[in-house]
C-alpha cells in the first residue's frame, strides 16, 4: 500500500490512472489496525488492483491533509475518482461490506 | 494494566446491561479499546472515545467522553457505536 502525507498526497490524488482508496488512520485508534488489516488483505488481491490504488494517510503525521477533509473520526476511509472524493465511510467494516462498498463506489 | 483493563471493561458491561445492550464479543478489540480509554484518561484527564480526534476544545471534547453523546444514536442507526466498544443485542 502506498503512504499519503501532506507532501504528497494532492499531486498523488491528482496524477492517479485508477480511482485511489485512502484510509484515514491514527496509531492510537484500535478499530483503525483491525480495518486496516482489512484493506491491505485486500489491496493484495489482483482483481481489485486491477480497479482501484490502495492507499493510507497518517492523520497524526499529516495534519493538514485531515483538516482539509474534516477526518476527526477514525478510521475514515474515503474513495477518489478524477480528483474528487465519490464515497466515504467511518468506522471498522467486515472484509465483505468493505469490498460491497469498493463496488459501489467505483459505481459513483 | 491488565487489572484496570478488566475494571474498566466491567464497568462498561454494567453501563451496557442498564441500557440494554452489549459490549463487542472481540475481546482484542475490546481490550484495545480499553486500553486507549485508560491511555486518554491519564493523558487528557477524561475517557475520550478512542476513535475521535481530542480537539482540544470542552465544549466540544466533552461529547467525546465514553460512553459519547453520539453512541446511542448510532447503536440504533447502526447496530454498533464508532468504535464498535458498545453493540445492539
Amino acid at each position: 500500500m502506498t503512504i499519503l502525507n501532506d507532501q504528497n498526497f494532492k499531486k498523488f490524488i491528482e496524477e492517479a490512472e485508477k480511482p485511489v482508496l485512502v484510509d484515514f488512520f491514527a496509531e492510537w485508534c484500535p478499530p483503525c489496525s483491525f480495518l486496516g488489516n482489512i484493506i491491505e488483505k485486500i489491496s493484495k488481491e489482483k482483481e481489485m488492483q486491477d480497479k482501484l490504488i490502495f492507499t493510507k494517510l497518517n492523520i497524526d503525521e499529516s495534519p493538514e491533509t485531515a483538516r482539509q477533509f474534516k477526518v476527526e473520526q477514525i478510521p475514515t476511509v474515503m474513495l477518489f475518482r478524477n480528483k474528487e472524493a465519490v464515497a466515504d465511510f467511518l468506522g471498522f467494516m467486515p472484509e465483505e461490506a468493505v469490498k460491497e462498498w469498493i463496488e459501489s463506489g467505483l459505481k459513483k | 494494566m491488565e487489572k484496570e483493563i478488566e475494571k474498566i471493561i466491567e464497568e462498561y458491561r454494567q453501563y451496557a446491561e442498564e441500557k440494554g445492550i452489549g459490549l463487542n464479543d472481540n475481546h482484542e478489540m475490546l481490550e484495545g479499546l480499553a486500553k486507549r480509554l485508560i491511555e486518554n484518561e491519564k493523558k487528557y484527564g477524561a475517557r475520550y472515545c478512542p476513535c475521535r480526534v481530542v480537539k482540544g476544545k470542552p465544549e466540544i471534547d466533552q461529547k467525546n467522553i465514553c460512553p459519547c453523546s453520539y453512541s446511542e444514536e448510532e447503536i440504533e442507526k447502526s447496530g454498533h457505536c464508532l468504535c464498535w466498544l458498545f453493540v445492539k443485542k
